[in-house]
C-alpha cells in the first residue's frame, strides 16, 4: 500500500476507534443537518470536532512515538494530515449535503442553488479552518493551538450568523459563477491552505518531541 | 559490521548536556544502555528516533544517516519504549492494522503466536490492557516485522517479575532464532545481568566507561569485602568506592591480582552485579 494512503487510512482508523466522540459528534451533525438552512453549522460542528479531537488524540496519546517507528519521513506525516483534512472536508460535505437535501425534500424547500452555494461556503469555510488550525496543531501542539482555534472558531461563527437566510436567497438567485465573491472566497481559502502548509511544513520537519 | 554508530554526539537539553564521543554498536548482540533516571538514556534513543536533533555529531543506524531523508530503513527497526504511542482507545486489531501496511515483511503468523503466548485478546482496546501486556503488546508489534534492529527504553520498567521475566524469556527466545542486534536502555541492571552482551554505563550524559562485552567487564572487576583493619592508604589505592562500616569495607577494585597480594585470604573476593559495577562508578565519579 502507498505509504500516503497508509498513513491517511491510519488516521481515520484512529477516528474511528474514538467510538464515543464519533457518536456525539455524528448526532449533533445529523440533528442539525436535518434542520432547514442549517447545513453550515452542522459541517462546521463535525469538521471542527472531528478534525481537531483527531490531532488532539495523537497529540496526547504520544502518537510521534509510533510515527517515530514507521519507515516514513516528517515530511510525508505533514502531508498525510493535510490529505486526511481534506478527505474530511469531502466526507462531511456529502454527508451534510445529502442529509440537508433530503430535509429540505421532506419539508418541500428544495433550492439546489442555495444547497450549492451552502456547500461552496462550507468547503471554503473548511479549508480556512484546515489551513490554520492544522499546521498550527502539529507545529505548536494541541494545548497550545487550541486557543488559536477556539478564538478562530468562535470569529468563523460570528461570520455565518451574518449569513442569514434572506442573504442566502438573494445569492441563490444570482447565478454563482457570476458572482466574484464567492469564487473569491474560494481561491482565498485555496491560498491561505497554501500558505499554512508552506509556514508549517519546515517547522514540522524540524520540531523536537522534548516531553515523554 | 555495527548496527549503530555515533560520533561526536552533543545535545543541550535546558541544563543537561548529553556527550557521546564515540559509539559503535556490533551487530547481533544485545547492548544494555545503563543509566540512572535522568542520566540521558531517554535522550540518546529520542536523538536515534529523530525526536530531537542533536546538536552536533552524527548517528548512523544499520548503516544509514539517521536524519537522511529517505526513511526506508527504519522498517528494519523496532521499537519498544515505556510510551508506545499507540491510540489507547484503538484496539490492538485497529493498531495492527494501522502499522502492518507499512512492513512488507510482517509476519502475520509470528504476531498471532505472540499474541497467543501473551493471551491477549485483539478485540481488546489498549487502554484496557494492564501496563505489563501493553509492553507485551508493543514487543509483539516490534518483533512481528522482523526487525534488524531493536530499540527498546526502559521496556520493563513497571512490570512485576513474573511478566518481565517472561518478556525477557522471549526477547531472548526470538533474539536466537534471528540473530537480531537489541539496544536495550535500561536501569534496572538484574535485567542486563541476564540478557546482556555488551554493557554501556551512561551517566550524568557522558559515558563512564567505554563499551565493552559484559563478561571481560565482570571478570576485570571483583568486589572485595576486608576488615577494617586493613585498610591502609596503600590498600585504599587499589579500590574504588569504598564503604565502610563497624565490621569492615566493601569495594571495587580492577586490580584484583595486587589486592590479593595486600590482603590475601583475610578479604572476600566475589564476582560483581552489573549493580555493583555501576554504583561503584556513579559513586567513584562523585568522590
Amino acid at each position: 500500500m502507498n505509504t500516503m494512503i497508509a498513513l491517511v487510512k491510519a488516521d481515520f482508523i484512529k477516528l474511528f476507534s474514538l467510538k464515543k466522540t464519533l457518536l456525539l459528534f455524528g448526532i449533533i451533525t445529523m440533528g442539525f443537518a436535518l434542520l432547514p438552512q442549517m447545513l453550515l453549522f452542522s459541517f462546521a460542528v463535525a469538521l471542527y470536532g472531528l478534525l481537531y479531537t483527531a490531532l488532539a488524540y495523537d497529540d496526547s496519546n504520544g502518537a510521534y512515538y509510533w510515527y517515530g517507528t514507521l519507515p516514513v519521513n516528517r515530511r510525508q506525516i505533514f502531508q498525510s494530515k493535510y490529505l486526511f483534512a481534506l478527505a474530511m472536508i469531502l466526507l462531511l460535505i456529502l454527508i451534510t449535503g445529502l442529509l440537508s437535501t433530503l430535509s429540505s425534500l421532506v419539508t418541500g424547500n428544495a433550492s439546489p442553488e442555495a444547497l450549492l452555494i451552502s456547500m461552496i461556503i462550507a468547503v471554503t469555510g473548511g479549508m480556512t479552518f484546515t489551513a490554520i488550525t492544522l499546521p498550527l496543531t502539529l507545529c505548536l501542539g494541541s494545548a497550545k493551538s487550541r486557543i488559536y482555534a477556539l478564538i478562530l472558531y468562535i470569529g468563523c461563527f460570528a461570520a455565518m450568523g451574518q449569513v442569514d437566510h434572506a442573504w442566502l436567497e438573494a445569492i441563490s438567485r444570482i447565478p454563482w459563477f457570476a458572482f466574484p465573491f464567492l469564487p473569491l472566497l474560494f481561491l482565498g481559502s485555496c491560498l491561505l491552505l497554501a500558505l499554512g502548509y508552506v509556514w508549517g511544513i519546515g517547522r514540522y520537519c524540524r520540531k523536537e518531541f522534548k516531553a515523554e | 559490521m555495527n548496527s549503530i554508530e555515533i560520533h561526536d554526539l552533543e545535545k543541550t537539553l535546558g541544563s543537561f548536556h548529553l556527550s557521546i564521543p564515540h559509539l559503535e554498536v556490533p551487530e547481533g548482540y544485545i547492548t544494555g544502555f545503563i543509566g540512572e533516571n535522568g542520566a540521558g538514556k531517554t535522550t540518546t534513543i529520542k536523538l536515534m528516533m529523530n525526536h530531537l536533533f542533536p546538536d552536533q555529531g552524527q548517528i548512523s543506524l544499520l548503516g544509514n544517516d539517521s536524519r537522511q531523508k529517505d526513511q526506508h530503513f527504519k522498517a528494519q527497526i523496532g521499537y519498544v519504549g515505556d510510551v508506545a504511542g499507540f491510540t489507547i482507545q484503538a484496539t490492538l486489531r485497529q493498531l495492527k492494522e494501522m502499522t502492518r501496511v507499512f512492513y512488507s515483511q510482517w509476519d502475520e503468523a509470528l504476531f498471532n503466536q505472540l499474541m497467543s503466548r501473551f493471551e491477549l485478546d485483539l478485540r481488546k482496546p489498549f487502554k484496557d490492557l494492564s501496563k505489563g501486556q501493553q509492553k507485551q503488546f508493543s514487543l509483539a508489534m516490534a518483533l512481528a516485522h522482523h526487525p534488524r534492529l531493536l530499540l527498546m527504553d526502559e521496556p520493563t520498567t513497571n512490570l512485576d517479575p513474573l511478566i518481565r521475566q517472561d518478556f525477557l524469556d522471549i526477547l531472548q527466545m526470538q533474539l536466537e532464532q534471528e540473530g537480531v542486534t537489541v539496544f536495550f536502555s535500561s536501569h534496572i541492571t538484574s535485567d542486563l545481568d541476564k540478557i546482556a552482551d555488551f554493557i554501556l554505563f551512561i551517566h550524568k550524559g557522558q559515558p563512564l566507561l567505554n563499551m565493552q562485552p559484559k563478561d571481560r567487564l565482570l571478570e576485570t572487576h571483583r568486589l572485595v569485602k576486608g576488615p577494617a583493619a586493613l585498610f591502609t592508604p596503600e590498600t585504599r589505592a587499589h579500590l574504588l568506592n569504598v564503604t565502610k562500616s563497624d565490621f569492615g569495607y566493601t569495594a571495587l577494585t580492577t586490580q584484583y591480582g595486587e589486592t590479593y597480594e595486600l590482603l590475601g585470604q583475610e578479604a572476600i573476593y566475589d564476582v560483581p552485579t552489573l549493580e555493583d559495577l555501576f554504583i561503584g562508578y556513579v559513586r567513584g565519579d562523585r568522590q
